[in-house]
């Protein structure tokens, strides 16, 4: 069963896809989405009209608000259990297609259980399924083929316009909202456009630490008093030190940045909520073409702000296999929600009064960075054209309290079972390696062993045993390099100040852009693995990325050294 | 003409959509049918791409894809098309800066009222104060107007 959902007041699009999908099959449902908007402008909608002409039920829904949608439910269970015993209405494509129709069905030979006048004309259209369905496929004249496309495309629209004919009353498809093309006008302007998109996500930024810095204290002094009590209660042995420095401190370190990772989120889902997210598409579009991409990949790289990993599932909606790759490779410098921690920390730490101008000029440069790569790999792999870009701009919405919530704890969830699985199990090996041999001091520990082994490969960025231990352990999830930070510069409460006194504010910056560009956690390689098919380019980002970020700070490094 | 070429605000009827491949079915499925008529709506900074209002919705499309859909303006023609001795209304001028302040200096703005007078060997117009105001073939393809004959008494 298929429900197909339009948006009642403009259906074109969305009753064009309900054709194609009768074509196939009869047990459909058409779902009038957004009625309340389509009231609201006065326009009126018959659905037994519509529901006539088309041989479905029709269910009238408002999805913000959850009108309608027992009755939607209710209409999909009636139809799984009736299934429409009547074949679906049938349109008349005309004289000329349906001959061809006819001819091209009898002609497929198709092991497969497809309706054959669904077979014939997506071999019309020339879709690739066909192909793969379809043992044998007639040979047609391309002319031919492409004004019988053309005709079928027609005669859908034709069906389409009798249809809002006689069930739409009140409506204008040439006036737009007055409100809309006034927004649009500021939001899209030839001048304004650009500085308002990077105000907005200025603005963001700014928010998202202001706001949260109380809440995060809050959330830390708690975390502190628990790791307090834990020690008195429990003495200074072995068991004491693993859960409190161990597992609290650990795991706290990093749940410190829940309120910050959580408000980032519900500024994004005002952005999408409200519809600005495409116009920003739309504006940045021309930038994108630059980079030889368009704005679909957009949209997964803006995805990518959250984490690297949806991101990259993602661009499996980009159609062109170049785009795709070129996408996948340069979405590990967005950087993503397990950055925000280091960042926030850091800047919290060396510039706590720009610490806001500080997240923009990083979150700017991670961005630079992805365009960059995007051209250079461009050039290095492809010498490759640009993709189109076709979008819909959908109407401003004010979005709801509701829908606001369901989208931050959708996707901000993904950070408190991180730090319940893989950043809690990273911290538990820290503090074994830290901790271990027996007796000694950290100096002498596992961690340090191993930090010491790799530092004089970062020893021209400036960075010490124990950064460079916390960039190691930051492989597994970037989030870890807080915890690992804490961890060996002295626990929580502590690591703070012996941070401040032991690293100077250039390194320090330094390791911010170390830090955004560095190898992408073991899940974004393993999905760039899964979804490129090749351990090559798993390998390639990698090395690609440490290179980047090696040259990264040795250049913030030297430049800040100049200037200082 | 090109759908890329019409000036913002105009509203066409597309004639022919030369695209090929997986592109063609998903612009055809959107509305850009020919016998269509669509507006052109605001661009983005820098011009490109730009958004067109088919059946009430906002599309986007760059210019290399819109430069490959052909349309006719409705309602509207250039100056160039124009039949003598009727009157038109300025729609709109197009391509350029400095023509458009050129055409505004020499009279010619959106909205005013002319009736073409002669099309050789120049174009002459008369504007409703009665001034005459003549104009090479290749300035008044860039003029856009449409028949408003109510207008002139």
């Amino acid at each position: 069963m298929v429900v197909v959902v339009v948006d009642a007041l403009n259906p074109e699009q969305g009753l064009y896809l309900l054709l194609q999908v009768l074509e196939l099959r009869g047990d459909v449902i058409l779902n009038l989405n957004a009625v309340d908007e389509s009231k609201k402008a006065g326009v009126n909608v018959d659905v037994k009209e519509l529901s006539k002409h088309t041989g479905v039920h029709v269910v009238e829904t408002v999805a913000v608000t959850g009108e309608g949608v027992p009755k939607l439910l209710d209409t999909i269970v009636h139809v799984y259990e009736t299934r429409p015993v009547h074949s679906p209405v049938f349109f008349d494509y005309g004289e000329k297609v349906e001959f061809w129709i006819q001819k091209i069905s009898s002609m497929l030979d198709c092991s497969r259980n497809f309706p054959g006048r669904w077979l014939a004309i997506r071999f019309i259209e020339d879709d690739e399924l066909v192909n793969r369905v379809c043992e044998k496929l007639p040979s047609i004249d391309p002319e031919l083929r492409k004004e019988l496309s053309l005709e079928l495309a027609t005669q859908r629209h034709k069906h389409i316009d009798v249809m809002i004919r006689e069930a739409y009353s009140g409506r204008n498809t040439r006036k737009r909202l007055p409100l809309d093309e006034a927004i649009d006008h500021v939001l899209t302007h030839r001048f304004l456009g650009i500085p308002i998109f990077l105000a907005i996500i200025y603005l963001v930024f700014q928010l998202t630490f202001e706001i949260a810095q109380p809440l995060a204290d809050f959330i830390e002094n708690g975390i502190t008093h628990l790791a307090d009590f834990i020690t008195r209660s429990l003495g200074s042995g072995l068991v004491s030190s693993f859960i409190s420095e161990g597992l609290v401190e650990g795991v706290g370190a990093v749940l410190v940045f829940t309120p910050n990772i959580f408000l980032l989120f519900l500024a994004m889902g005002i952005l999408e909520e409200s519809g600005y997210l495409p116009r920003a598409a739309f504006v940045m579009d021309r930038i994108m073409y630059a980079m030889k991409l368009s704005g679909r990949s957009f949209v997964s790289l803006i995805l990518g702000f959250g984490c690297n990993v949806p991101a990259i599932l993602s661009t499996r909606s980009i159609p062109d296999p170049k785009e795709r790759l070129i996408t996948i490779m340069i979405s590990p410098f967005i950087t993503c929600s397990a950055r925000l921690p280091v960042y926030v920390l850091i800047t919290g730490i060396f510039f706590p009064e720009k610490a806001g101008t500080m997240l923009f000029l990083i979150y700017t440069s991670s961005i630079l960075i992805t365009g960059i790569s995007a051209l250079l790999l461009n050039r290095m792999l492809f010498k490759g054209s640009p993709v189109p870009l076709i979008m819909e701009l959908p109407r401003y919405r004010r979005p709801t309290l509701k829908g606001l919530i369901l989208y931050m704890w959708s996707k901000g969830k993904h950070f408190l079972q991180k730090a319940g699985t893989i950043i809690l199990f990273a911290s538990m090996i820290i503090w074994f390696l830290s901790t271990f041999p027996l007796g000694t001091s950290m100096e002498d520990s596992y961690a340090a062993t191993l930090g010491k082994f790799v530092q004089p490969l970062l020893r021209p960025l400036g960075y010490d045993w124990k950064i460079t231990t916390s960039l190691i352990f930051g492989m597994a999830a970037k989030e870890v390099v807080v915890s690992s930070l804490a961890n060996l510069y002295g626990g929580q409460g502590k690591f703070m100040d012996n941070l401040a006194r032991e690293l100077d504010p250039v390194t320090a910056f330094s390791l911010l852009f170390f830090i955004m560009a560095y190898v992408p956690c073991f899940a974004t390689l393993a999905v760039v693995r899964s979804e490129t098919g090749s351990t090559k380019w798993m390998i390639f980002t990698l090395i690609y990325g440490l290179a980047v970020a090696y040259i990264l700070a040795l250049m913030v490094k030297t430049l800040g050294g100049l200037l200082t | 003409m090109k759908l890329s070429e019409v000036p913002q605000g105009l509203r066409v009827r597309i004639k022919a959509v030369n695209i090929e491949g997986e592109l063609r079915e998903r612009i055809l499925g959107l509305g850009f049918v020919p016998g269509c008529e669509i507006t052109v709506g605001i661009s983005a900074p820098l011009g490109n791409p730009r958004m067109y209002i088919v059946g009430g919705k906002m599309i986007t499309l760059r210019d290399s894809e819109a430069n490959m859909i052909e349309v006719e303006p409705v309602g509207v023609c250039t100056l160039e098309e124009t039949a003598e001795g009727e009157t038109y209304v300025v729609e709109s001028i197009w391509r350029g800066r400095n023509f458009c302040a050129r055409m505004r200096r020499m009279g010619i703005r959106p909205g005013m009222v002319l009736k073409v007078l002669s099309k050789h060997p120049h174009v002459t117009v008369e504007t409703i104060e009665g001034a005459r105001i003549s104009l090479k073939h290749g300035e008044a393809r860039k003029i856009m107007v449409s028949r408003r004959e109510r207008h002139w008494q």
